[in-house]
């Protein structure tokens, strides 16, 4: 009996004590993420109390939707949708194969068409529980206005009869862990049926009579986090360190963009079955956002007929694609992206980080660096690095450069073989007619040229076409001089015909600005300059053509290079512009806020870096294009890399060091602001004031120090509301292919991001989900895009604009305020891991398809928080990793297409890149936050990293950003992330805001200037939201009060209840001791 | 008839069991400074030095006689321990479960954490084995 009392007794105590330890912790835990767990319940740390309203008064704030209702709104995301995959299909390849008759007969193969690549995994992440897949598709199945759920799709007629017993058999095969796709960063399969097992099963028997076609679909997936393997397992190599963990693929050669095994059999069967009469024609559909290497299909090895790259094909790009091959629709896209027909022949690929590779300094352990080798959560942060030793001259404006150059027999322009360094050039793209260009004419009409083209259907169905115009600028004395690199053709704008019947002709005038004949002079004039010489104007249909007519312009034909042209151009398409002298004034001052533009990235240039030591790097130019050797594969796979090697100085280290280091950055000195005025302002009432009207200085002068830390802490898919100046809270949602949510109220469900303000709640739809509805209510999402290269490839400022208003309608309806998104990086490699959240290689086709779609997200009040700017053009290095780029480069081919989006589409904020300029990380960059986003460019709103929060809390995530030191600087005024009020500056760090506080917040009183500086932060945070539609639904008279969560309560009331149930056990073993005791001495 | 206890230091499984858990309790903590000990964003000092500690106080309470309350500071220094590491680590727990980075957990993060559960565990288990046994005097 004793022995099970003592038993009682160590139970009662133990499990006291456990629970009061865990509670405790859990309390700290929670408390620490105060803000994500209140948003993951979906409650609020504040409630919004509505005062009296003046009659009439607008609480939409001018705001106005065109829908009437989620189900109305979601149709037409449906609609926008398809049309955007059906001008943004891309047509490589038609030997009179397409269009297929309606009803056709066909054989589908491959594991993709039951398992469609709809979206990317990561930020670029969409809703596909209503995408239709290729069955449906091909079934006649759709969604309309009464049909949105897959669960009741609508009926059409039947497009494409699919062999039933053979789509069984895929179906199951799509499940089967031996053929199916899959993607990590250590096992990325390919996957596929071989062949012999398509042979044993049941559906084989049946291609004959389903035999009109033969459609092989295949894909390849991508996404945030991760780049494409170029290597895999033991053949692969990794620059100058062996990576701990390397991925291995089923490729050709463990290559991810070449064929697998599996594939080959299946296309070699089909051939043979194609010689047997068996089918009539083979297609090929490459649903993929990046693209493979595509040699067997130029070279004819597996007798294809039809090639089509689709892109990843969102929620109901099936529908498009299937109407598309039965000509229910016409083709009209052009490649946003050179399409290779060897990937060892781009020369980007040597100086890029695959899946299984990353450059490290030779030399950053005697700097006491950590091998990124060591980790395989992180591999950089400080001592890996990438050369864009390309320079200026990247996809297309590489081939058809060294084209150029080899046609006129330019000295040093080595051995150059285009056929079998391209398979499709930029803006290739076949139709079911044809088209024919008039020579342009060109009228100058101010600082614009008016480019017009009449297009003429030469066919016999009726079709669009894109009217693509390139600018030849001069490779002449002054570029030679001076450095700067011209590619011989360049897209500067482009537009779009209307639908025209067979026969019919139209004149499409693009408007060329003249801004962007500039070249960027690093090294002369500082700025930007229009050279001396012959500019030339050449509409086109695809950037080879382009380079013809040039060529044509500049007198060469077939005939003349003994060949090397592959064909004769047209001179009268190239039209003709001389400039006389050099203008280094007309465009030295930026147009958005006057400012001189002038260098301020030359330390991202090794050549021009102060700190570089014996350092330099030969970039690409037309002077040598032996500059970069080609990567060779050896015969067991192995790729050999001949990337640029660097050694690290103690200048990079002591920078790489100090740019975080608050003691070093942050000064004492200046005076604090006025904290906690009662000047009876709220947010609402600065609607429409101008950022430097003085009444901004009454409104901040309200808030405390407590709330401005609050503000600047509390960034993870949102902003923080304020009580003194009733700032609403935001939310900001991911991402770059759609805005990924479920319409409900503000309680409605679980979120990732902060408190939402969705209209759907205001006009109480009953369609939106509500808090405590069943967990069977049927709820609508947002719409899942296609990946951007199909909106870029569509050539098509309107499909743009369409796709960006109904993203902003989106999230007006879902009460999202940010958009985190679009991705305006570059395609720099099609072995980039974001293939489907970036558009395409070339900035100005990114930039030009960006802005409309910009201005349309913004239009309805939702903020793009455009990323990540720049540079952020591989997945496997993005940390920290030290990205080194000639000034012109980093202009011309990467920053022009954010600074479009910015100046022509509006965007208001901007996120900023995982990789550094140099050795300055993009957060800590004056130089691009202050200077060149604010100063040139003229970006109202917030500067945000998402880096910071990704690495800091890895195992060798060497922390490379500093909130508190960035808001000091003005480089980054958030991060998306969420800290506690007393949490440091990073992980391991040591200061936070309390240290740089007025005494009257606990602090020294010694730090003014950072008092600023936060105020001003604070301010572009308020600025922006106040320009939003997070302002809906709130007045003047609105109040915002701080309150305790539910959870917050129901956890400190369990957390007492612990205690007190561990009090009461340690009372009773001591009183019962005590009791036993007084016994005995009895 | 009186009764008088004595301890059977050796063959009590309680006895056992704590000999063990003093020696989990350094290996655990060995281990973590091992993979840790390099990054502040996941030690816990204090949680290396709880379990050492309470391997310590066992050792004494064992050599002055007194093995019986051995399992008390073995548990508390594990209890605690297992506390403190899980909020070192919750950070990395969430950057790869809910992380958007496509990882793994880490090999390392997987040993330490099963040591410090097993750990935490097994002294929570001690805490109800015979400690002493108990033999009728001569």
């Amino acid at each position: 009996m004793s022995k099970v009392k003592t038993n009682i007794k160590k139970a009662l105590v133990t499990v006291s004590a456990l629970l009061l330890g865990f509670g405790v912790t859990a309390s700290s835990i929670m408390n620490d993420n105060f803000e994500t767990i209140t948003a993951f319940f979906g409650q609020q740390s504040f409630k919004v109390e509505q005062g009296e309203l003046p009659e009439g008064y607008d609480l939409e704030h001018g705001y106005k939707s065109q829908f009437k209702s989620v189900k109305e709104l979601v149709a037409n995301g449906f609609k926008v949708q398809e049309e955007e995959q059906k001008e943004g299909t891309v047509l490589l390849k038609n030997d009179n194969a397409l269009p297929l008759k309606k009803g056709s007969k066909v054989s589908v193969f491959g594991v993709t068409s039951a398992a469609p690549f709809y979206g990317a995994s990561g930020s670029g992440g969409i809703n596909t529980t209503e995408a239709i897949g290729w069955y449906d598709a091909f079934a006649g199945k759709y969604h309309d206005e009464t049909h949105l759920k897959n669960t009741d799709m609508a009926q059409g007629d039947v497009l494409l009869e699919v062999n039933p017993e053979l789509k069984d058999e895929y179906t199951a095969w799509s499940k089967n862990n031996a053929y199916k796709a899959s993607s990590s960063t250590t096992n990325v399969k390919i996957g596929d049926v071989p062949w012999d097992v398509v042979q044993a099963g049941e559906g084989y028997a049946q291609i004959p009579t389903y035999g009109e076609a033969g459609i092989f679909i295949i894909k390849r997936t991508g996404g945030e986090g991760y780049d494409l393997p170029a290597t895999s397992g033991k053949n692969a190599q990794y620059g100058n360190e062996n990576y701990a963990k390397p991925s291995v693929n089923d490729g050709v050669d463990g290559d991810y963009l070449q064929l697998s095994a599996s594939e080959i059999s299946v296309l070699e069967g089909l051939k043979a079955m194609k010689a047997e009469g068996k089918i009539k024609k083979i297609v090929l559909i490459l649903n993929m956002a990046s693209t493979i290497q595509l040699d067997f299909l130029k070279n004819d090895t597996y007798d294809i007929d039809a090639c089509l790259w689709t892109g990843s094909v969102g929620e109901v790009g099936t529908v498009a694609v299937a109407k598309l091959l039965t000509g229910e629709y016409n083709f009209s896209a052009g490649a946003a992206s050179t399409l290779w027909a060897n990937h060892l022949m781009n020369p980007i690929n040597n100086n890029f980080t695959d899946q299984n590779y990353f450059f490290t300094y030779e030399n950053y352990a005697d700097f006491g660096f950590i091998n990124p080798a060591e980790d395989n959560q992180y591999q950089s942060t400080m001592s890996t690095y990438m050369v864009y030793q390309e320079g200026m001259y990247m996809g297309y404006k590489y081939t058809e450069t060294r084209y150029e150059d080899y046609v006129m027999g330019t000295k040093n322009v080595g051995e150059y073989d285009y056929d079998a360094t391209v398979a499709y050039p930029f803006g290739y793209g076949l139709s079911y007619t044809n088209f024919e260009f008039s020579a342009p004419t060109v009228q100058k009409v101010g600082q614009k040229y008016e480019v017009s083209v009449e297009v003429t259907n030469t066919g016999k169905v009726a079709g669009k076409t894109p009217v693509q115009i390139y600018i030849a600028k001069p490779y002449a004395e002054y570029a030679k001089e001076n450095q700067i690199q011209v590619p011989s053709v360049e897209l500067i704008d482009f537009g779009k015909t209307s639908e025209l019947a067979a026969g019919a002709k139209e004149t499409v005038t693009v408007e060329v600005q003249e801004k962007y004949f500039t070249s960027y002079d690093a090294f002369g004039a500082g700025t930007y300059v229009i050279m001396p010489g012959d500019y030339y104007l050449i509409p086109a249909m695809n950037a080879h053509e382009a380079t013809n007519h040039l060529l044509a312009a500049k007198g060469y034909t077939k005939a003349n290079t003994n060949g090397k042209m592959d064909a004769d151009g047209n001179a009268a398409m190239a039209h003709r512009i001389t400039y006389s002298a050099l203008d280094k004034e007309t465009y030295s001052l930026s147009e958005t806020t006057g400012n001189p533009i002038r260098n301020i990235f030359t330390f991202a240039d090794i050549n021009t870096y102060e700190g570089r030591g014996t350092n330099s790097v030969e970039y690409y130019s037309r002077e040598n294009w032996n500059a970069i050797k080609m990567s060779e594969r050896k015969e067991d796979g192995t790729l050999v890399k001949y990337y640029a090697e660097l050694t690290m100085t103690q200048t990079m280290a002591n920078e790489l060091r100090d740019q975080m280091d608050a003691s070093k950055v942050i000064k004492k000195g200046g005076e604090y602001p006025t904290y906690g005025a009662q000047n009876g302002l709220v947010v609402v009432d600065m609607k429409g004031v101008a950022y430097e009207n003085l009444l901004w200085d009454q409104l901040l002068d309200q808030m405390t120090w407590d709330e401005q830390v609050d503000l600047l802490s509390n960034g993870r898919h949102r902003t923080q509301a304020v009580e003194s100046i009733a700032k609403p809270s935001t939310g900001d949602e991911n991402g770059p292919n759609g805005l990924s949510q479920t319409y409900s109220t503000k309680g409605g469900g679980s979120r990732f991001s902060g408190p939402t303000n969705p209209y759907g709640e205001r006009v109480n739809d009953p369609d939106i989900k509500r808090s405590g509805d069943p967990r069977d209510k049927v709820t609508y999402t947002t719409t899942g895009f296609s990946s951007n290269g199909v909106l870029a490839a569509t050539f098509n400022r309107e499909i743009a604009a369409k796709v960006g208003k109904q993203i902003g309608e989106e999230g007006y309806w879902a009460g999202m305020s940010g958009l985190l998104g679009g991705g305006f990086n570059i395609l720099r490699s099609p072995y980039a891991g974001r293939t489907a959240e970036y558009y395409s290689e070339d900035a100005m086709l990114t930039g030009l398809i960006g802005a409309p779609e910009t201005a349309a997200i913004e239009s309805m009040g939702v903020h793009c928080f455009v990323k990540h700017c720049a540079l952020n053009e591989s997945e496997t290095g993005r940390h920290g990793v030290q990205t080194w780029v000639t000034e012109q480069a980093l202009r011309e081919n990467y920053l022009r297409a954010f600074e479009l989006v910015f100046e022509d589409g509006g965007a208001y904020n901007v996120m900023t890149t995982f990789s550094r300029f140099g050795t300055i990380a993009g957060a800590n960059s004056t130089a691009l936050g202050k200077d060149w986003l604010r100063g040139e460019i003229g970006m109202p709103g917030i500067v945000e990293t998402d880096c910071a929060g990704d690495m800091t809390d890895g195992k060798h995530g060497e922390a490379y950003v500093s909130r508190i030191v960035n808001v000091y600087t003005g480089a980054t005024d958030l991060n998306e992330y969420n800290y506690g009020a007393d949490d440091p500056d990073y992980t391991g760090g040591t200061y936070t805001f309390k240290h740089f506080a007025p005494v009257e917040a606990g602090g020294t009183g010694e730090y003014g200037n950072m008092g600023q500086a936060m105020r001003e932060a604070c301010k572009r945070i308020i600025y922006a939201t106040v320009n939003s539609n997070a302002i809906c639904g709130y007045s003047s008279s609105t109040k915002v009060i701080r309150v305790t969560p539910p959870w917050q309560d129901m956890m400190n009331k369990a957390l007492m209840g612990a205690t007190v149930f561990f009090g009461l056990s340690v009372a009773f073993c001591v009183i019962d001791g005590l009791v036993g005791l007084a016994r005995k001495k009895k | 008839m009186t009764q008088s206890k004595q301890v059977s230091r050796k063959k009590t499984p309680g006895f056992l069991l704590t000999l063990l858990l003093i020696v989990l309790s350094v290996v655990t903590a060995g281990m973590y400074v091992i993979q840790y000990g390099n990054y502040a964003g996941m030690m816990s000092w204090p949680a290396v030095a709880l379990l050492a500690a309470g391997a310590v106080v066992a050792i004494l309470l064992i050599l002055i006689k007194r093995s019986a309350w051995a399992y008390a500071p073995l548990a508390i220094g594990a209890s605690v321990a297992l506390l403190m590491y899980i909020e070192a680590v919750y950070g990395y727990v969430m950057v790869v479960l809910i992380g958007i980075d496509l990882n793994e957990v880490s090999q390392q993060f997987i040993i330490c954490t099963a040591l410090f559960v097993a750990t935490f565990v097994l002294s929570l288990i001690n805490i109800f084995v015979t400690q002493e046994k108990e033999v009728e005097a001569k």
